[in-house]
């Protein structure tokens, strides 16, 4: 109750022209918590997502992680802060291969650190050593292991979803928040079940999740808390369950 | 670093071995010339390559770069008197600060507009080149009348660079140099992060790599091998002029590179070997030569956008990977293009 | 000396106009395909000695010859979306390597064709034209007229078509386009012949006022990327606004400040402006142009 959540959202703004993508929002996702985002389309879940992440500037309102706030951060600053982020249409590095997609992920996100080793090739070697076991580890996990050495566009959507989430979770030290932007979306049944299985496994580790998710079992499954925006407005927010009942989601949702 | 495949090495080994063999193996001067022009095409394209291939970005000033260095260092030693190995490191200095320059706001554009801005930069040092006639001397060039100096070694010995000979080992020193220090990059975690940020410089950004520092790197590390082999080959070529460092120039080694296959270290020396020497060995007038690299590029990137390496790797044909998409046009498939669309 | 900026105005206008129309097709290729067609300024070099034969070599009139010389070059600017843009349509980065290319082998072919002595369109409006007391040729005039109507056309086009329509629909969101009926490839098609016409027409009146060599187009290309980016990208009124401010500026400039500054001028402020835009992320923002 007293703890800090780990991220907050205090009214946060965003406009397109004369669109107002999102509109006064304010949520909070405590800390080792799942919530969950949704909303029918356009209704400014990803922009929210972008706006989080620093890849857009929030207009108005605040976001804090940890109780600091990130706002004026840059989408690398805000990157380095502990959050990560899978995308609505899903982005893996194409013309790498599947191990060196995660590799990407382990490695020191410094210019100057990576300089200096290029120059030191014995700890270098030592060090690829780990992140390989690590991202191999993390194949294994989301069942891509055979495909290590495949490129990442031969992979089927469903697989490169996987990917990408597991990318996420190979950056070092693992991010504590995850954003999750339609996880589920064209990936078959089975798989959508390891990947709860995964998330609430994660979640045990100590991550707390943000879901945005069209696939309410996936929703029910695993979230302490739905909130529901409409039109970049925030119209419910609870305990699954009662947002499900809620006759202003339903209207949102079938209404119009 | 990965290991690399044993192959690669026996294959380095061999041609290095082939390459100080062969001033030995003729003494034909013709011969000479035309082995040194392909390696100071080696250095230029291999860094190129660089910010082009490996990095994706589309940034066309290139020659320009090369033009600084060569005008720099001529300029310091004709007009201040530098001894010509000073002059040259300043030379090679004062590109990668120009690269600097322009890098920090130029590469934050992506595409067309990051073509447009580097290639408007280009036009300003070629008007540059051309106009500021007190310093420049204009259109007419300036005539290099030093040679590179004897460098002096321990026991009243010295390296001279009276030949033409010694001269092509000291320009395969460099070319073997700017290649082992591009491979040791590309072959380092930057390297690899470099790729990813061709591939998709969104998710390297959200995953916390300040993707601004990379690129503005391998700008300018691409930019000093350029003033390098300006300043290096200016007293080569006894004369500089401001079109040899214009369009048409970047155009060549943006062929060189992308023929011979860019994203490989392979690519720009097959692409040099072949593409360099070819008109010495056929004496095509000029204008039929820009037909014809105007006709290979725009066939090598219709048909084969791998280049000559990506043809003997993959036989089998083209393989769908896309090699430098970076930021979509509107009519993509797979839209790359926003952050998150809107939901 | 009021008169002598009073001219430098007036020219100032007149090039700006031509400014105008060789941004306009560029401007119409960027906006749709999002491809800065590089090879722009080949094309409008070609319409220009295309036209200078007609008439010189053919004894054609100068209205016939321009006309066909436009038709020709729209018909060829088709044909190279066809054979050579259409396969990097989804890939930006190969899509510039190869209007590159094509810049390379149009201009040498012309230098192989025609050598590079410079030639002048003959053209039937020799005369001097005055207001007040400024004096300027009658065929810079005409450059004016025909800028600002085939300007006022295009805009009328895309705006009361439904061709137009479906252009600036296949800009804003090529996959509803799609979805609505609209056939992508014909509207890029179309796209690209107006707009190798556009350069066409822009190669005819420089031919006509300044020179036809092959090297011509580097400059106009240049001054129309410079239009483009500062009008905004895709925008065909910004074009035309920012065409006519370039040309005036640089006229003022070169006449009152130092003339070679005048080049310089347009790229720097096209550094400027590009620099300065104002977007989201690394030059992102969420809408396309």
């Amino acid at each position: 109750m007293g703890e800090i959540p780990i991220l907050e959202l205090r009214e946060v703004t965003k406009r397109f022209g004369g669109i107002t993508a999102v509109d006064r929002v304010s949520l909070k996702v405590p800390a080792n918590g799942i919530i969950g985002l949704i909303g029918p389309n356009g209704s400014g879940k990803s922009v929210t997502f972008d706006c989080i992440m620093g890849l857009l500037q929030a207009d108005a309102g605040d976001i804090l992680l940890k109780g600091e706030s990130i706002r004026a951060l840059s989408a690398d600053g805000i990157g380095r802060r502990g959050i990560g982020r899978t995308f609505q249409v899903c982005r893996v590095l194409h013309g790498m291969t599947v191990l060196e997609n995660l590799m990407v992920m382990t490695q020191a996100r410094g210019l100057g650190e990576n300089l200096a080793l290029v120059f030191r090739r014995r700890l270098l070697g030592r060090s690829d050593a780990y992140a390989r076991r690590k991202a191999l580890a993390l194949l294994d996990d989301v069942g891509l292991r055979l495909w290590q050495d495949e490129l990442a566009s031969n992979l089927s959507y469903g697989q490169q979803k996987l990917l990408s989430f597991a990318a996420i979770l190979a950056a070092e030290p693992a991010p504590e928040l995850i954003l999750l932007d339609e996880i589920a979306a064209g990936v078959n049944p089975t798989m959508v079940n390891s990947l709860v299985d995964y998330i609430r496994n994660y979640r045990a580790r100590g991550r707390a999740f943000l879901i945005i998710e069209h696939d309410m079992k996936v929703i029910m499954n695993i979230c302490d808390e739905v909130v529901v925006l409409d039109h970049g407005r925030l119209i419910a927010h609870g305990a699954p369950r009662h947002v499900q009942e809620d006759p202003r989601v339903i209207e949102a949702y079938f209404g119009r | 670093m990965k290991p690399p495949r044993a192959a690669a090495v026996l294959g380095s080994a061999v041609v290095l071995a082939a390459a100080i063999m062969f001033p030995l193996l003729t003494s034909n001067e013709y011969i000479l010339h035309v082995a040194i022009v392909v390696l100071l095409y080696v250095v230029l394209t291999s860094s190129l390559n660089l910010i082009l291939g490996y990095v994706g970005q589309f940034a066309v000033c290139h020659a320009a770069f090369y033009g600084i260095g060569a005008y720099t260092s001529a300029l310091l030693v004709l007009k201040l008197g530098m001894p010509f190995w000073v002059s040259w490191l300043v030379a090679i200095l004062f590109t990668g600060f120009w690269a600097l320059v322009i890098g920090y706001p130029a590469l934050r554009l992506r595409g067309a507009y990051l073509a447009i801005c580097t290639f408007a930069f280009a036009e300003l040092v070629r008007l540059c080149l051309e106009n500021w006639d007190s310093v420049t001397n204009g259109t007419d060039g300036i005539i290099i009348t030093y040679r590179l100096e004897a460098i002096p070694l321990p026991f009243g010995r010295q390296i001279a660079f009276e030949t033409r000979t010694d001269f092509y080992f000291l320009a395969l020193g460099l070319a073997v140099l700017t290649c082992a220090i591009i491979v040791a990059i590309v072959r380092s975690r930057i390297g690899r992060v470099l790729v990813a940020i061709r591939e998709d410089e969104i998710l390297v950004l959200a995953a916390g790599y300040n993707v601004m520092h990379y690129k503005v790197f391998a700008f300018f590390v691409s930019a000093l091998f350029a003033g390098l082999a300006g300043g290096f080959y200016a007293p080569y070529m006894t004369f500089i002029l401001p079109s040899n460092y214009d369009f048409d120039e970047v155009i060549f080694m943006i062929v060189v590179t992308i023929v011979g296959g860019r994203a490989t270290i392979a690519g720009p020396l097959i692409g040099s070997a072949f593409l360099v020497s070819l008109p010495y060995l056929l004496d095509v007038n000029a204008t039929l030569r820009m037909i014809a690299y105007g006709a290979i590029l725009v066939v090598t990137i219709l048909y084969f956008p791998e280049g000559v390496v990506g043809l003997l790797r993959r036989p089998r044909g083209p393989d769908r990977r896309r090699a430098g998409t970076e930021g979509a046009s509107p009519f993509a498939r797979a839209s790359n293009s926003a952050p998150g669309t809107r939901a | 000396m009021p008169l002598y900026v009073a001219s430098l105005l007036v020219d100032g206008v007149i090039i700006g106009g031509i400014y105008v129309l060789v941004a306009l097709g560029l401007t119409l290729t960027f906006g749709v395909m999002q491809i800065m067609n590089f090879a722009y300024g080949a094309i409008l070099m070609w319409a220009a000695f295309i036209t200078y034969a007609l008439i010189v070599y053919a004894g054609f009139g100068f209205s016939a010859s321009l006309a066909i010389a436009l038709l020709t070059v729209a018909l060829g600017g088709v044909v190279l979306e066809h054979l050579a843009f259409r396969r990097v349509r989804y890939d930006l980065l190969n899509a510039l390597i190869v209007s590159m290319g094509l810049i390379a082998i149009l201009e040498n072919v012309a230098v192989a064709v025609w050598g590079t002595d410079p030639r002048s369109i003959p053209s039937p409006f020799s005369g001097i034209v005055r207001i007040g007391r400024v004096q300027f040729g009658q065929d810079r005039l005409v450059a004016l007229v025909a800028s600002t109507l085939l300007a006022g056309g295009l805009a009328l086009f895309l705006k009361v078509t439904r061709t137009g329509r479906a252009i600036r629909a296949a800009a804003q969101n090529p996959d509803v386009a799609e979805a609505v009926g609209i056939n992508l490839d014909r509207v890029v098609a179309v796209v690209f012949g107006v707009s190798c016409a556009l350069a066409g027409a822009a190669g005819a009146l420089y031919g006509v006022i300044f020179t036809v060599t092959p090297l011509m187009g580097g400059v106009p290309l240049m001054k129309g990327v410079v239009v483009v980016v500062l009008g905004g990208l895709g925008s065909v009124e910004g074009a035309i606004l920012a065409g006519f401010l370039l040309g005036v500026a640089e006229s003022l400039g070169g006449g009152l400040v130092s003339p070679i500054l005048k080049d310089a001028f347009g790229l720097a402020a096209l550094i400027l402006v590009l620099l300065w835009r104002p977007s989201g992320i690394l030059g992102w923002t969420l809408k396309r142009f």
